[in-house]
């Protein structure tokens, strides 16, 4: 194989003739440089690599860089000068050496164990595993969805059912509405409680937090209007509960222009959220009674004919199970 | 291995596959043990750098960088942990253990002179050279005679121009080639000695 065959350099010299290439050989080996040069084409002269050094040449050689002219040049030096040809086998010997590449222990185990130790690879078997837990997942959060759309369809359709009253702009507000009224409503129960706590028949009474649900005209539950009077509660014994809905011994926790399934449920939240006291008995009842009851104690709202009142009669869970009532003015 | 097949193989590994990292430590424990072990003369050195570049790359995966290739980032990281070694170890030659060879013999000149095996007195002195070699020398000799990386890509690794990376490979060559006509010197006269 000749030298110039193991070498992958593109041949840059296109341009040139093989003519002026063997004019240049011809220079290389002659020794009166002057004489032959004036045989040599200038085009040849004109080459980069045909003016390099031999040692030069040798290096762009095995760089991979050397074209036509070059190996032509380089070949010829070769020729003329047995030190260069030493060096050149010298070096490709030294090169040889060096690609030969020892043979390494496979050492996959060791590295993947310690990988392991940070980031966890998986088996085929566990990763078929984890993919299936993924999916089993995945289901299950689609199905926990799927059913609390259904519950939010039903529960839309059920305030619909619910409304007897011609006031209904107030039911796309409701269900926003109804967090702000439990928030109220807890801070109204927990004054509720506080008086509720009191001895029995203390006749002790202590005023509720107004009970606005902050949107149109004021609504009242534990209180009179927002800008009127507070209503106060007292604590009543357990014998004052009555046994069907009534005005007497009543707790009105919320009043609503509309009859929703929601204010029940809050009713039922607030026990929920306040440990110490729990629903006794939880009723709509028509504001016209309640109005009754306020003229009797001087209040008119003849804007609320077709409101309705939500009552519950709650209890502490104190020893002295002692009952919270409203409709004390 | 075809770039495309590459980036799936990472994209796998960085997964969890555990039969895709396989793949990258088989296909390239082999040239990076070459490359260490001719960059540290230390066999235990070279396998320590080889398991820890892996273990980076394996845990890091996220972080690859698919405009590069897979061996580049390796063979980068390898390097770094070379020069983080280097500042520890200098740069040191065992021939018994590069060699597989145990108990009797040493370093010396004279006592290497004396080895017939000429085969594995040029390779202690080619591991000698390379040692004598800067670390720029050595480790671009290596990159480009022994890993086959182009001239451009070894100056890209390296940040440094392609002039200086061809001047040092220049240099290194020669270097070397001195250091084992030296080595051949001895061979001929151990064997007319022994003769």
């Amino acid at each position: 194989m000749s030298l110039f065959d193991r070498n992958k350099s593109e041949n840059h010299a296109g341009k040139l003739d093989p003519t002026d290439i063997r004019a240049l050989v011809a220079r290389v080996q002659n020794e009166d440089r002057d004489a032959a040069s004036a045989r040599v084409p200038s085009a040849v002269h004109a080459h980069p690599q045909a003016r390099l050094t031999p040692d030069d040449l040798l290096d762009q050689y095995f760089d991979n860089e050397l074209d036509a002219v070059g190996k032509a040049a380089l070949q010829a030096y070769l020729q003329r000068d047995p030190a260069l040809r030493a060096r050149c086998t010298q070096t490709r010997e030294a090169l040889k050496l060096l690609r030969a590449v020892p043979v390494a222990a496979d050492r996959t185990d060791a590295i993947l164990a310690e990988v392991d130790q940070h980031r966890r690879f998986l088996l085929r078997s566990n990763r078929v595993r984890v993919w299936g837990l993924r999916a089993a997942l995945a289901a299950s959060l689609a199905l926990a969805v799927g059913a609390a759309m259904r519950v939010d369809r039903d529960y839309s359709s059920l305030l619909h059912e619910t409304n007897p009253a011609p006031i209904g702009d107030l039911e796309s507000a409701g269900r926003s509405d109804a967090r702000a009224t439990v928030a109220s409503a807890v801070d109204a129960t927990k004054e509720v409680v506080s008086a509720v706590a009191q001895p029995l028949f203390s006749d002790r009474v202590a005023a509720a937090p107004s009970f606005s649900r902050g949107k149109g005209s004021p609504k009242l539950a534990a209180s009179g209007l927002d800008q009127g009077p507070r209503m106060t509660w007292r604590a009543i014994t357990s014998s004052e509960i009555p046994s069907t809905s009534g005005p007497t011994g009543s707790f009105a926790i919320g009043r609503a222009d509309v009859r929703a399934s929601s204010y029940a449920s809050n009713v039922r939240l607030v026990a929920a959220t306040i440990p110490d006291v729990r629903v006794l008995r939880c009723d709509w009842e028509p504001d016209s009674t309640l109005r009754s009851r306020d003229v009797e104690s001087g209040f008119n709202n003849p804007s609320n004919q077709n409101s309705w009142w939500l009552k519950a009669w709650m209890q502490s869970s104190s020893g002295f199970t002692p009952v919270a009532s409203s409709a004390q003015r | 291995m075809k770039r495309s097949e590459e980036l799936k193989l990472i994209r796998r590994a960085a997964a969890g596959d555990r039969s895709a990292a396989e793949v990258f430590i088989r296909a390239f424990q082999g040239q990076l043990f070459a490359y260490m072990l001719r960059m540290s003369g230390r066999p235990d050195i070279a396998e320590d750098i080889v398991q820890d570049a892996f273990v980076r790359v394996l845990t890091n995966l996220d972080r690859f960088d698919p405009r590069f290739r897979f061996s580049t980032w390796l063979f980068t990281i390898a390097r770094r942990l070379y020069l983080n070694s280097v500042q520890k170890h200098a740069p040191s030659y065992n021939s018994e253990v590069l060699e597989g060879r145990s108990g009797a013999g040493s370093d010396a000149p004279e006592d290497l002179a004396i080895d017939r095996d000429s085969g594995a007195l040029l390779k202690d002195q080619l591991q000698r050279g390379l040692a004598m070699l800067t670390i720029e020398q050595r480790e671009i000799l290596i990159l480009f005679h022994q890993q086959n990386w182009p001239i451009w890509l070894i100056a890209q690794n390296l940040e440094m121009p392609e002039g200086t990376v061809k001047s040092h490979l220049h240099r290194g060559r020669r270097r070397m080639r001195e250091i084992l006509t030296q080595a051949d010197s001895t061979i001929l006269f151990a064997e007319e000695v022994l003769s």
